[in-house]
């Protein structure tokens, strides 16, 4: 039987699609790697030398295109080689005019005119009557021996730049990259063709780069006449400017109308990296006056009338009263991109900082060394693009005074990958080579990250900048794919090309299986480490008094569990020699605990067989669920070993997320919920019809009767499960109070487990945990009320509800803040252990007076669970598969997997927060 | 002892002869052990591990193949040998060559792909006026036989419910004892057509339903039935049209019972999601992505359609069936195949990101991506002529009307362009029924398209057809 890989080969030309030639029956071996973050990698193809191909013959000549139908296009060549062209042959012709050496126009000779001269060559010429001079190429006859000389090999891969390896069953591919270094082995006689692989593409630029500069230490000081001293501090980020005369009167002088010329301070990088402002926000201390008394000086009379920090003259702030700014800091923000006044000259690449009195000014008379103003923590944002390569110049686009993690990585994708990296070729076809094309981009946008500060000053990549963005959003990570890898867009056939590009989160449940056909070669698993502190204190007079703590592997429920949230921390040890009773060194090693989780050793694993893959496609622009062979491994995803005993979790195994289902509700739907962003559609039930409705930002269920419940179930059926979900009432209550209900383990609306948001008559917020088991409700655990929450009109709450085996629990905090660590209430219960539907369920409670109806809304609801009972202990650990590496030679794909931690080696680190300690991290 | 051993030029019937090495005069190959033209070996990749008893095999294929013979010089005269033995030389250092071979009954000739070969050996010792010369040739791992043209001018629609092969056509009696690369010759495509097609040998492809009319399924949000020009199924030419009126996000437009099949094992395999697709109006992007809906949900890739007002075929991605588990290829040891798949729905999703025009789906395709798929771009209009796959030559072209491809006019003409393709030319499977499934863009849905086949068998030995 024979079963050989199906596989295939393909030299293909960017320039010119029409190009492509299969080597695939001269490769005598190939391996390729992809990587994560980058995508695809490096290929090696090592082929015999294609002497059975056709390989071009460079046949000195000239080839003439008149483009005029009364004069025929032909060939000219010289006397010698003119002989060596036949009717009948395909020749290449290298156009000057358009630079292209071997992608140019095709002729086939149909007719000879003259010992020299060949006619009916159908080319179309770049332009009528353009002669087209250089060489011209003969195609060799298939199965003759071309040329002998070693250089012809190398024409072939210039002619032929490209390199795909497509999987032939299904014309996806698996590879893709430019023949980069091939070289010639004279030894047998082959090419070993080095390939670079798409994330090269991501290297290809380099340029400056300010993307929001919040460092003082980038502004320059400007001293006209010596007026001004200045002072910096960088620690703290500001930056005085003090007067270095004695007196300065008789305005208006400069600095005072002069704004330009005398201004003290300015910022101006934007010119040196040819961008230019997109928004500002400095904070600005003005003059140092009330302060000092019974020092003569008088404020300027038309400081109502100054500016203080502008992008450009037109743009101003004025109507400042410098009278409150002496001692509390006042915020100047300028987004002066709309319109007319659109930072797009050179002027808006500056911005200056001092004080302009337009009208005069009089009578000041500062003190030698008084501050004259000061700035703190400025932030210039640059205008950024979008993955269209669009200059954003909505002040929408600039909201904050920070950029963000998707934000930056979109500019990158518009300013280095695509458009412009290589546009040797004409217009058509497009996307060029090393493009990323906008309709293949994704970027998650989860990351919440605060940048504000971010600059490349001398220079940095995509790659660089994507690299430090990983760091911001360290679940996250990028990958330059080709574009069909999945799909193609049906548009140009298969022609499609350009890359795909990711700014994916890792995934939360597996994405490979994996078994014990697959040799796992790992360092040492966490079995029995966990984060340990030890507190030695004192206790009144006596010390050498000891505690200790333990963090063990903890993840969050639902979550895979991947060696990374185990914290792997040896030991960390707190000596508190004279501070007696004090714990805050204790509990600040224990928070130190989950830092030193991070050190990672790789282990592999060698597949040589199809294995399952499953993508649900939330984290990425992907989705499947298939079998895979070795050569379609990616990395990107979790790697789940099946049956090898992985200790780490033996006793505390977490079944992996597989199914996920999330609603933003930014849709419009009457009389139902309609389909949610991810999962199945929303079913809704109870009161009228139109007491359910999605009203453009949220999920509506209007209280228009009281004590009836309306529901509305997602048909998704889980057995564990982790909901968040924002939810509020548009009123307060009155004579009893709104109930919202968050749902798992549905099995009817008798039967299941649920939290209860309770809204009462004096404004308290109440948290439950409970389950109605045909028709009767038990309340598990409660908090009446949640501290620290009160009930208001549209006032929204983030619930968060999990499930996961016997335990359910939940939380509810402000929607506005910051979800707390702990859960409100928690507890255990076996009577739901089954799978059951999600759904919300809500009621006014009887006795409510109201005026109806109230509406009980939903926002950002998302839910994720596993679909069916947890397998085996042994069902393994995920890992993150960082690499893949296909090869050939024996069929195999070699998994480089990360997330095995070790421990780590000891570290000493000085706590100055907690005094007269020493904190000592072992391990 | 063989009949006929010979260098030829061609793989035919009655080929121009190069040199007969048993010519029953002066050249005659000895019938002694000398003789092997036994299979080839095979390389294995073998996945094993101190984990698990044995291994597995996962890919095997066939290594070049040494054939060993001995033939006897017999000229009267050691001057007559020594030209022999040149001439022979000359055959076996050829870089590739073909070898013919018919046992003395056998009705069917095979041929050998040969390589260079310098391995023999020369003994002029045995006999005084005769020579032998053991020779060792290295082979290509199959022989092949004569050309068999096993598909002749066949009408193929590109309306896949219509006509007598509805973009897709079965061929069987294919000769030889593996599978051999088919030589396709297509009808002129036209400029920037591009052709996709498939082959399915297993599974009990006859038994598959691979794709339904949209107006047929069950309609979802802002979806209608309408009459849209060039729409398949015949005069009705229905279509599903998504308004986007209420929701333009990415939601499910229709759910369908695809694949089904009349003996549901035969829905297992991978597939090609393709939907054939227009917009009422230009100035609109649109996003498109299957979904399998349960338990669990499985979606492929987004993809952006940009409006046009003709049809064309958008490839959703790769759909795995049945999705989200793994399926065994036998129930335990018993060799017993699932008999079938408890399918989920496959729903179409479908959102409008710009532009106000609607989205017209007229049916969804599901082509095998099991065995062999591949896309073939006619780059420029030719005038008439027709397109050549050529499997065993891995490329496709072009060639003039008024050609044949195995006549004495063979021109070739790319008309200005080439012919690129992505993927696998179809492999002919003997014994079995091979299905193709073909679907060409850019042309009307009353499209028709000649098809002919052409494929030499391959042998691992000796031909029985």
């Amino acid at each position: 039987m024979s079963l050989p890989v199906p596989l295939g080969v393909r030299i293909y030309n960017y320039g010119r699609l029409g190009l492509d030639r299969w080597i695939t029956p001269w490769v005598s071996d190939l391996s390729f790697r992809s990587v994560i973050p980058g995508g695809f990698a490096s290929a090696t193809i090592k082929m015999a030398r294609p002497r059975m191909m056709q390989t071009p013959e460079v046949i000195t000549g000239t080839a003439t295109a008149s483009g005029d139908s009364a004069t025929p296009d032909y060939l000219v060549c010289s006397d010698a080689d003119a002989a060596d062209i036949s009717v009948g042959d395909r020749v290449w012709i290298y156009d000057a005019s358009l630079n292209i050496r071997f992608g140019g126009a095709r002729f086939r000779v149909t007719g000879k005119v003259s010992a020299f001269g060949f006619t009916n060559v159908s080319f179309t010429p770049n332009a009528s009557g353009v002669t087209n001079t250089g060489d011209v190429m003969r195609a060799a006859t298939p199965g003759h021996f071309s040329y002998a000389d070693p250089v012809v090999f190398d024409e072939l891969t210039n002619l032929f730049n490209r390199v795909q390896i497509v999987d032939l069953r299904t014309g996806e591919i698996v590879w893709e990259g430019r023949v980069e270094d091939p070289q010639r082995d004279s030894g047998d006689d082959t090419w070993t063709l080095g390939c670079l692989g798409a994330m090269i593409v991501a290297s290809d630029i380099q340029r400056p780069m300010w993307y929001v500069d919040g460092d003082v230490s980038n502004w320059s000081t400007y001293e006209s006449d010596g007026l001004f001293t200045f002072t910096t501090d960088q620690e703290n980020n500001w930056i005085r400017v003090q007067m270095a005369y004695e007196e300065l009167d008789g305005g208006p002088v400069p600095p005072f109308n002069d704004y330009g010329g005398s201004s003290p301070l300015r910022w101006g990088h934007c010119e040196e990296t040819d961008t230019y402002i997109g928004r500002f926000d400095i904070t600005y201390f003005g003059f140092q006056f009330s302060s000092y008394t019974g020092v003569p000086g008088t404020m300027p009379t038309n400081r109502v009338n100054t500016s203080v920090a502008d992008g450009n003259w037109a743009n101003r702030v004025f109507g400042i009263d410098l009278t409150n700014w002496n001692t509390s800091p006042s915020t100047r923000k300028a987004n002066a991109i709309n319109g007319a006044t659109s930072f797009t000259g050179t002027a808006r690449q500056w911005i200056f900082c001092g004080l302009d009195a337009t009208g005069g000014t009089t009578g000041y008379v500062p003190w030698i060394g008084r501050q004259f103003f000061m700035i703190e923590d400025p932030r210039i944002q640059v205008l950024r693009m979008d993955v269209t390569s669009t200059m954003l110049t909505a002040a929408a686009d600039y909201p904050n005074d920070f950029v963000t993690v998707p934000q930056i990585v979109r500019d990158v994708v518009g300013r280095f990958l695509v458009g412009g990296w290589n546009s040797q070729f004409p217009a058509s076809p497009v996307p060029f080579r090393g493009q990323v094309r906008t309709t293949d981009i994704h970027v998650d946008a989860s990351s919440t990250a605060e940048i504000k500060h971010l600059t490349y000053y001398d220079g940095a990549t995509a790659a660089t900048i994507l690299g430090d963005m990983m760091n911001a959003q360290p679940d996250a990570y990028w990958a330059i794919w080709e574009s069909n890898f999945r799909a193609t867009d049906g548009v140009n056939g298969q022609l499609d090309h350009g890359f795909r590009f990711e700014w994916a989160t890792w995934p939360g449940g597996w994405g490979y299986q994996i078994g014990s056909a697959d040799g796992l070669s790992e360092q040492p698993t966490g079995d029995g480490i966990y984060n340990y502190v030890f507190h030695k204190y004192q206790i009144d007079s006596q010390w050498h008094h000891w505690r200790r703590a333990t963090q063990w592997w903890a993840t969050q429920s639902g979550e895979s569990p991947t060696l990374e949230d185990g914290s792997v921390t040896r030991m960390l040890t707190v000596i508190n020699e004279n501070v007696i009773g004090d714990t805050a060194a204790f509990n600040k090693a224990v928070a130190l605990g989950p830092l030193y989780s991070k050190r990672r050793n790789a282990g592999t694993v060698t597949v040589k067989r199809p294995i399952h893959f499953h993508d649900s496609g939330v984290t990425s622009n992907g989705g499947a669920s298939r079998t895979l062979d070795p050569w379609q491994i990616r990395p990107g995803k979790l790697a789940r070993i099946t049956d090898v005993p992985v200790a780490a979790r033996m006793n505390e195994f977490v079944h992996p997320i597989d199914a996920f289902a999330a609603d933003t509700f930014t849709r419009s739907a009457s009389s139902a919920w309609d389909d949610p962003d991810i999962g199945p559609t929303w079913v809704t039930s109870g009161g009228s019809a139109s007491d359910h409705s999605v009203t453009g930002s949220r999920g509506r269920q209007a209280q228009t009767s009281v004590n009836i419940l309306r529901e509305a179930l997602l048909p998704l059926t889980l057995v564990d499960g982790d909901l968040y979900v924002t939810v509020s009432t548009s009123a307060t209550a009155t004579g009893a109070g709104h109930v919202i209900r968050a749902i798992g383990r549905y099995a009817d609306s008798s039967n299941y487990l649920f939290a209860q948001v309770h809204f009462t008559t004096t404004q308290t917020v109440e948290l439950s945990v409970r389950k109605i088991v045909a028709g009767s409700v038990t309340t598990l655990a409660s908090q009446t009320p949640v501290s620290g929450l009160t009930h208001g009109a549209g006032t929204q709450f983030r619930v968060r509800f999990g499930w996961t085996g016997s335990i359910v629990r939940a939380k509810i905090w402000l929607a506005s803040g910051t979800e707390p660590a702990s859960w409100t209430v928690s507890t255990t219960d076996t009577t739901f252990t089954g799978p059951g539907q999600v759904a919300f369920r809500s009621r006014l409670e009887s006795g409510n007076t109201n005026t109806l109806p109230v509406n009980v809304e939903y926002d950002n609801f998302q839910v994720t669970g596993v679909t069916d009972n947890p397998g085996s202990a042994l069902d393994g650990v995920a890992y993150r598969v960082v690499a893949t590496e296909y090869r050939a030679s024996d069929n195999s794909c070699t998994l480089e997997l990360d997330q095995v931690t070790t421990w780590r080696t000891e570290t000493q680190i000085a706590d100055s927060a907690a005094k007269k300690s020493t904190l000592v991290v072992k391990g | 002892m063989p009949s006929t051993w010979k260098f030829v030029t061609e793989p035919t019937a009655s080929p121009a002869v190069l040199l007969d090495m048993n010519d029953g005069d002066e050249w005659r190959l000895q019938g002694d052990d000398s003789f092997d033209i036994s299979p080839p070996p095979l390389r294995r990749t073998v996945a094993s591990s101190s984990l698990a008893d044995g291994g597995l095999v996962t890919s095997a294929s066939y290594d070049l193949r040494e054939i060993r013979f001995t033939v006897r010089l017999l000229a009267a005269t050691e001057d007559g040998r020594n030209v022999q033995l040149k001439e022979l030389e000359a055959e076996l250092s050829k870089p590739t060559n073909l070898l013919m071979y018919q046992a003395p009954s056998s009705s069917f000739p095979v041929f050998f792909r040969t390589f260079r070969s310098d391995a023999f050996t020369f003994d002029k010792q045995t006999g005084g006026d005769f020579w032998d010369v053991a020779c060792s040739v290295l082979a290509e791992p199959f022989a092949i036989g004569v050309r068999h043209d096993i598909v002749s001018s066949l009408t193929l629609t590109n309306d896949p419910a219509s006509g007598t092969n509805p973009a897709r056509m079965d061929i069987t009696g294919v000769r030889g004892d593996s599978p051999s690369p088919a030589f396709v010759r297509y009808g002129n495509l036209g400029g920037q057509a591009t052709l996709t097609l498939a082959q399915r040998t297993i599974n009990n492809p006859t038994a598959l339903t691979h794709f339904a009319q949209a107006e047929a399924a069950t309609l979802g949000t802002d979806t209608t039935v309408a009459t849209v020009a060039d729409s398949s199924g015949g005069a009705s030419n229905n279509a599903a049209t998504v308004s986007f009126a209420t929701n333009a996000n990415l939601v499910t437009r229709l759910t369908m019972s695809l694949p089904s099949a009349s003996s549901s094992e035969a829905t297992k395999g991978r597939y090609r999601v393709l939907a054939r697709v227009r917009a009422s109006a230009t100035a609109t992007t649109f996003t498109m992505r299957w979904q399998v809906s349960g338990s669990d949900t499985v979606w492929g890739p987004t993809v952006t359609y940009t409006a046009a007002t003709s049809y064309s075929i958008v490839d959703l991605g790769v759909l795995e069936v049945p999705t989200v588990t793994t399926v065994p290829t036998a129930i335990g040891y018993s060799a017993l195949a699932a008999t079938g798949y408890t399918l989920q729905a496959l729903q179409i999703q479908a959102a409008r990101t710009s532009g106000s025009a609607s989205l017209h789906i007229d049916y969804v395709y599901l082509i095998p991506a099991d065995e062999r798929l591949v896309q073939v771009n006619q780059a420029a209009a030719i005038s008439s002529g027709f397109i050549v796959l050529d499997g065993p030559n891995t490329v496709a072209y072009g060639m003039a009307s008024g050609t044949t491809a195995f006549g004495a006019t063979r021109t070739i003409d790319n008309g200005g362009g080439l012919v690129p393709f992505i993927g696998g030319i179809p492999l002919l499977v003997p014994g079995v029924t091979n299905r193709w499934y073909a679907l060409i863009t850019g042309g009307a849905v009353t499209a028709t398209t000649t098809v002919d086949v052409s494929y030499w068998p391959r042998w691992r030995e000796v031909a029985t057809a």
